[in-house]
C-alpha cells in the first residue's frame, strides 16, 4: 500500500521514472515484508491512477494517436502496456534492489 | 550471492533507466513520451464554449475583458482598451494553436529542421536566402514605438508569451511532446518575420520563370506562342476590363518593348539547369516513420493560396449610380472564398474583435494579429490572389578571377554577404553564406549564379494595412489604406461598404523592366533590372463601375491592351465565368443568392466543351451507349451522385493529356524539368489552371484543325473531333478497368471527396474523407480526387444589415486532435451550411457599433 501511495504521488508530479527509488527505499527499510513482483504491481497500480485522474479530456485518445502516428496496432494499448510494463519493472527491480542490499548490509 | 543479486538487479536497473532516457529514433525518450502526468497521457488545453469576463492589468493599466468562446471556430474578445484585445487575442491564438504557429515560425525563419531534421534543411535554406527574418527586423526596428502597429504587435506577442511562460508544460501539443519540442518567447520580428513567410507563399508565379526557361529554350518561337501566348486564349473576363476603367489604359507603359516569346538569357540546359523543387521546400520532404509522416511540405503549402473568389455587387444592380457616387438607396452585398489548403487545424482562425472604435469579425492567420478577411459595421472585405508576378530571375556574370563578385553595368560589384548558421537536428550545425546582388538573392551558384528578386525582399507595413482595415469606415478608407501599406502578394481586394459603395484593387507593386522576356531567366547585366513600379493612378481598379458588381476568380486582371507587362500565368477561367454570367445576368441579389454562387458546382467549361463532345462521340458512333446517355441528359453540374461528372473530369483530363502530352515529350520536356508537375507541362492542376486548359478551349471552339491536334512522336494527322473521341474512348477503358461496368459505382461522389488534411501533414490526424460534389472549376472548388484544397473561408455580408453577416471555415478552432473543437466544422461546410458570424446570444459588447448604448 506505501510503494502504491508513494507510485500515485510520485507519478502524479512527474517523477514517474523514481519510483524504483521508494522501492528501493521500502525494501531496504524492512518496513514492509513482501516480494519484489507485488512491489511492482503496487508501481503499476500507482501508475494507472494517475494516468486515470489526468487523461480526462483525451489523454487515452491521444496514446491511441500516438500509436497511430509511429504506426503500431492495438491503439492506446501499446503505449498503456509500454508504460505499465515500465512501472513495473522501475518497481519490482527497486524492491529486489533493495532488498538484495538490505541482506548485503545485514 | 546476495552481491550478485544486488549487482545484477542494479545492471536491470540501469538498462531500464537508460532505454527510458535516451531518444528512440524520431522519438523522444520514453520516460518523458510515457510520462503520466505530462506525456501524452495529457492533452492539449481544452477549448470550451461559454464567456469568461476577465481584467487585464499591466503596470497601472487596467482593462476589462471578454472573451466569448464559440462552437462555430470563433472567439469574440471585447476590451475597453485597445491593447487589452490584442493582448488577449495572441494569449488566445497561442492557447489553442500554439503548435501551428510555433511550426509557421520555424518556417519562417529557417529554422524548420532544428526539428524536423536533415530533410527540412532546403526549405530553411531557401528562407535564410529569402531572409525573412533579415527584412523583419529591418522593419520592426523602423516602426515606430508610439505608433498604432507596435502597440497592437507587442501586445499580441506580450499574450502569447504569457500563454507560453504560464501555460502547464503538460498541456502543450502532442506534437511537441512527439518531437521534444519546448517553445521559446516570441517577439514583434518574429510576427513580422511570419508575415514575410505569408506574403511568399501568396506571391503569385514564384518559380514560373525557372520552368518556363525550359519552354523558351526547348520549343520554337511559333511553339511558345501557340502554346504559352502572353494574354490567355480562352473566353475572358478581366477583373478590370478597358471599358470599365479607360484611365489605367492610358500610359504607354512598357509591354510594347518586351519580347514575350524568346529567351533573354540563353540558359545552358547541358549545364545542370535550375531545379526549382529545390528550392523552397523538396517534393518529399518529409520526417518520421513510413507511411505515417510529418510533411513539412503540407505545412508550407497550407498557406499557399490556389485560387479564390470574392465579389461585390450593389443593389440594384442595374443603373443602380453613375461610377464614382454614392446612393443612400443602393446596399451592398460582399462574397468571399478563398482557396487555401483544407487542414486540420485549419490555416485560420476566427475571430470578432471589438475595443473602442472598433468591432471586426473575421479571420486571421495563426501567429498574426487582427483580421485579415471579415467585416465590421461599416465595410467588408475580401481577397483572391492577383497572380501578378512579383518574382523576377537573372543569370549573373560572374568569374573565377573575380571571386564574390558579379558584373553588373560594366563595372564589378561585391555580393552582399551574410552569415547564416542552421542547427540541424542529428546533424550538427550547417554554415550558410547568403549572397545578395543589386537584383535580388542568390538561390543557385553554380553552374551559373542565378538571383531571384521579389518585391518582398523589402520592408514593407502589410500588417498596418491589416490592422486599420479593421477599423475602417468606407471602401474609400479601405483603398487609401491599401494605397498606403500594400505591396507584396498583390491580392484584388473587393470591398463593398454600409453606404452602397463596392470596389475593387489590385494595388501594390508591379515591377517594371525596360526590355527583355520577363517570363523567362533575364541576364544580370543590369539592362534588365526592375526600373520601378507602376504608378498608382495606372494601377487596376474599380470603384462603383457602372455594371453594379466587381468580381475576381484568379483570371486575368486586365483586358488585352493594357500597357505593363502584369504576369501571364492564371486560373482557367472558368469559375469567372460562371461568377460573370450568374452576375451579369441577375436582376436581384440578396444573402440566399449569393450563397447559391458560392456554392454553385456547375463547372463551366462543360459550356465549352461538352457540345462538341457530344457531337464527335455521335458522329462516331458512341450515341446509343448509356455513358453518353448520361453525358447528353446532363447540365454540367458536378453532383455527387452524377456518373456524367466523372466520365467529364476524367475526359477533360486525358483530353489535355492527349494533345499536349505529345508535344511536349517532342521537345523533350522531362519530369525532371517539370513535366507532369507544372501546370506549364501538364501538371495535375492543368485542367483549371495556366494556359494549356485556356489554349484548348480556344482550339476547340475556334480552331478545329490547328496542327496541334496531330501527334508529332506518331506522325498522325488529327482534329479536334478525333482528340475529343480517342480522349473519351481512353476514358472509358479507364474507367471501367478501375471502376468496372457502367453502374452507380461511377457515381462522382464516390471517386471525389473532401478531406481536412493534418497541417503537419501527420496522416492518421486527416479527418475522414467526405463525399464531395464539384472540382476544380466551379466556384465551390474542390481540386482534386481527394481534395485537401478549396474554399478554406466562406463569407456573405449584406452591408446593410452586417450584424447578420454569414460564414464558415472547415476545421474548428482547437489544434488538439482529441478536441471535439479540431474538425467540427468540416461537415457543416462540406454540406453548403453557414454560420452567422455574430450569433443573436452573444453578449452584448459584441454589438457594439450595432447598437446604441454599448461599450467594448
Amino acid at each position: 500500500m506505501i510503494q502504491f501511495a508513494l507510485s500515485t504521488g510520485l507519478s502524479y508530479l512527474g517523477y514517474w521514472y523514481l519510483l524504483w527509488t521508494c522501492a528501493l527505499a521500502l525494501a531496504m527499510s524492512g518496513t514492509a515484508k513482501t516480494r519484489s513482483p507485488l512491489s511492482g504491481f503496487a508501481s503499476a497500480a500507482g501508475v494507472v491512477l494517475t494516468i486515470v485522474l489526468r487523461a480526462q479530456g483525451g489523454g487515452f485518445e491521444q496514446a491511441g494517436l500516438l500509436s497511430r502516428i509511429i504506426g503500431i496496432p492495438g491503439a492506446q494499448a501499446l503505449p498503456l502496456a509500454l508504460t505499465l510494463a515500465y512501472s513495473f519493472a522501475l518497481g519490482t527491480t527497486g524492491w529486489y534492489a533493495g532488498s538484495a542490499l538490505s541482506q548485503r548490509t545485514a | 550471492m546476495n552481491r550478485a543479486k544486488s549487482g545484477l538487479s542494479l545492471a536491470i536497473l540501469v538498462i531500464l533507466l537508460f532505454s527510458g532516457f535516451i531518444p528512440l529514433g524520431p522519438l523522444p525518450p520514453l520516460f518523458g513520451l510515457l510520462n503520466p502526468s505530462s506525456g501524452i497521457w495529457v492533452s492539449e488545453e481544452p477549448y470550451y464554449i461559454g464567456s469568461t469576463n476577465l481584467v487585464l492589468t499591466q503596470g497601472a493599466n487596467h482593462a476589462a475583458v471578454t472573451v466569448f468562446r464559440q462552437s462555430d471556430g470563433f472567439i469574440g474578445i471585447a476590451a475597453n482598451e485597445t491593447w487589452a484585445m490584442y493582448y488577449e487575442q495572441g494569449y488566445t491564438e497561442a492557447q489553442y494553436r500554439l503548435a501551428q504557429m510555433e511550426f509557421l515560425l520555424l518556417t519562417a525563419v529557417g529554422n524548420l529542421s532544428s526539428v524536423a531534421g536533415s530533410q527540412a534543411v532546403s526549405s530553411d535554406v531557401f528562407f535564410r536566402e529569402l531572409g525573412n527574418y533579415r527584412t523583419a527586423e529591418i522593419e520592426a526596428a523602423n516602426l515606430s514605438r508610439s505608433g498604432y502597429t507596435y502597440m497592437a504587435l507587442s501586445e499580441f506577442v506580450r499574450g502569447i508569451n504569457y500563454y507560453i511562460t504560464s501555460a502547464n508544460p503538460a498541456r502543450m501539443p502532442l506534437i511537441f511532446k512527439l518531437l521534444g519540442f519546448t517553445p521559446a518567447n516570441w517577439t514583434v520580428t518574429d510576427v513580422l518575420a511570419l508575415e514575410q513567410l505569408f506574403l511568399w507563399e501568396n506571391t503569385a508565379a514564384q518559380f514560373d520563370p525557372l520552368y518556363f526557361t525550359y519552354a523558351l529554350e526547348k520549343m520554337p518561337e511559333q511553339v511558345v506562342h501557340s502554346f504559352y501566348p502572353a494574354y490567355p486564349a480562352g473566353i475572358q473576363h478581366p477583373i478590370v476590363p478597358v471599358q470599365l476603367n479607360p484611365v489605367i489604359y492610358t500610359e504607354p507603359g512598357n509591354i510594347r518593348n518586351l519580347t514575350m516569346y524568346t529567351p533573354t538569357y540563353h540558359y545552358p540546359l547541358n549545364d545542370t539547369p535550375p531545379d526549382p523543387s529545390l528550392f523552397g521546400i523538396a517534393p518529399n520532404l518529409t520526417f518520421g516513420e513510413a507511411n505515417h509522416l510529418i510533411n513539412v511540405t503540407q505545412l508550407v503549402l497550407g498557406l499557399r493560396d490556389f485560387g479564390s473568389n470574392d465579389w461585390a455587387v450593389r443593389t440594384p444592380l442595374t443603373g443602380s449610380s453613375v461610377s464614382g457616387g454614392s446612393s443612400s438607396e443602393s446596399r451592398a452585398i460582399l462574397s468571399n472564398d478563398p482557396h487555401l489548403s483544407t487542414t486540420v487545424p485549419s490555416i485560420w482562425m476566427g475571430f470578432q474583435l471589438v475595443s473602442p472604435g472598433e468591432n471586426a469579425v473575421g479571420v486571421v492567420f495563426p501567429g498574426f494579429p487582427g483580421v485579415v478577411l471579415g467585416h465590421n459595421p461599416y465595410v467588408a472585405w475580401g481577397a483572391t490572389n492577383g497572380q501578378i508576378q512579383q518574382t523576377y530571375f537573372y543569370a549573373e556574370t560572374t568569374s573565377a578571377s573575380r571571386p564574390g563578385e558579379y558584373y553588373m553595368d560594366g563595372s564589378w560589384h561585391p555580393f552582399l554577404e551574410t552569415n547564416e548558421s542552421i542547427a540541424v537536428k542529428g546533424a550538427g550545425m550547417r554554415r550558410l553564406i547568403v549572397l545578395q546582388a543589386t537584383n535580388g538573392v542568390v538561390i543557385q551558384e553554380k553552374p551559373i549564379t542565378i538571383t531571384l528578386d521579389w518585391v518582398g525582399l523589402r520592408p514593407s507595413y502589410e500588417v498596418s494595412f491589416f490592422l486599420k482595415a479593421d477599423s475602417a469606415s468606407s471602401v474609400s478608407q479601405f483603398r487609401s489604406l491599401l494605397e498606403r501599406y500594400f505591396r507584396v502578394a498583390i491580392q484584388n481586394w473587393a470591398v463593398a461598404d454600409s453606404q452602397g459603395n463596392i470596389g475593387i484593387f489590385s494595388y501594390g507593386e508591379y515591377p517594371i523592366i525596360s526590355q527583355g522576356d520577363p517570363r523567362g531567366i533575364l541576364p544580370g547585366t543590369g539592362a534588365y533590372n526592375w526600373i520601378g513600379f507602376v504608378n498608382l493612378s495606372y494601377q487596376p481598379f474599380l470603384y462603383n463601375p457602372p455594371t453594379g458588381f466587381v468580381f475576381s476568380a484568379n483570371q486575368i486582371t486586365v483586358s488585352s491592351n493594357y500597357p505593363y507587362y502584369v504576369g501571364w500565368d492564371y486560373e482557367s477561367g472558368f469559375r469567372a465565368d460562371e461568377i460573370f454570367s450568374t452576375l451579369s445576368s441577375a436582376a436581384q441579389v440578396n444573402d440566399s443568392n449569393m450563397i447559391q454562387l458560392q456554392l454553385s458546382i456547375h463547372d463551366y467549361s462543360t459550356d465549352v466543351f461538352l457540345k462538341p463532345l457530344l457531337a464527335a462521340l455521335s458522329r462516331a458512333g458512341y450515341a446509343s451507349t448509356p455513358e453518353y446517355q448520361a453525358l447528353s441528359s446532363w447540365n454540367g453540374d458536378m453532383y455527387t451522385n452524377s456518373s456524367a461528372a466523372t466520365i467529364y473530369y476524367f475526359w477533360l483530363r486525358n483530353y489535355i493529356s492527349f494533345v499536349f502530352s505529345p508535344w511536349l515529350r517532342y521537345y523533350n520536356i522531362t519530369p525532371a524539368e517539370g513535366l507532369g508537375s507544372s501546370s506549364f507541362f501538364l501538371g495535375a492542376d492543368d485542367y483549371y489552371h495556366g494556359p494549356l486548359i485556356e489554349d484548348l478551349e480556344n482550339w476547340t471552339a475556334n480552331y478545329t484543325n490547328t496542327r496541334w491536334f496531330s501527334n508529332p512522336l506518331t506522325g498522325e494527322t488529327a482534329n479536334a473531333s478525333s482528340d475529343l473521341v480517342e480522349a473519351y474512348a481512353e476514358t472509358m477503358s479507364n474507367l471501367t478497368s478501375t471502376l468496372g461496368a457502367y453502374s452507380a459505382k461511377w457515381d462522382w461522389g464516390n471517386v471525389h471527396t473532401r478531406v481536412l488534411a493534418s497541417f503537419f501533414g501527420i496522416a492518421p490526424l486527416n479527418t475522414r474523407p467526405l463525399a464531395a460534389p464539384g472540382d476544380g472549376n466551379t466556384v465551390n472548388a474542390a481540386y482534386g480526387l481527394q481534395s485537401n484544397f478549396g474554399p478554406s473561408w466562406r463569407m456573405v455580408v449584406d452591408m446593410s444589415a452586417p450584424q447578420n453577416a454569414l460564414g464558415i471555415y472547415p476545421g474548428g478552432a482547437s489544434e488538439s486532435p482529441v478536441s471535439a473543437y479540431y474538425s467540427n466544422t468540416f461537415l457543416v461546410w462540406n454540406e453548403g451550411n453557414y454560420y452567422r458570424l455574430i450569433p443573436a446570444d452573444a453578449p452584448e459588447q459584441f454589438f457594439y457599433l450595432y447598437r446604441v448604448g454599448i461599450s467594448p
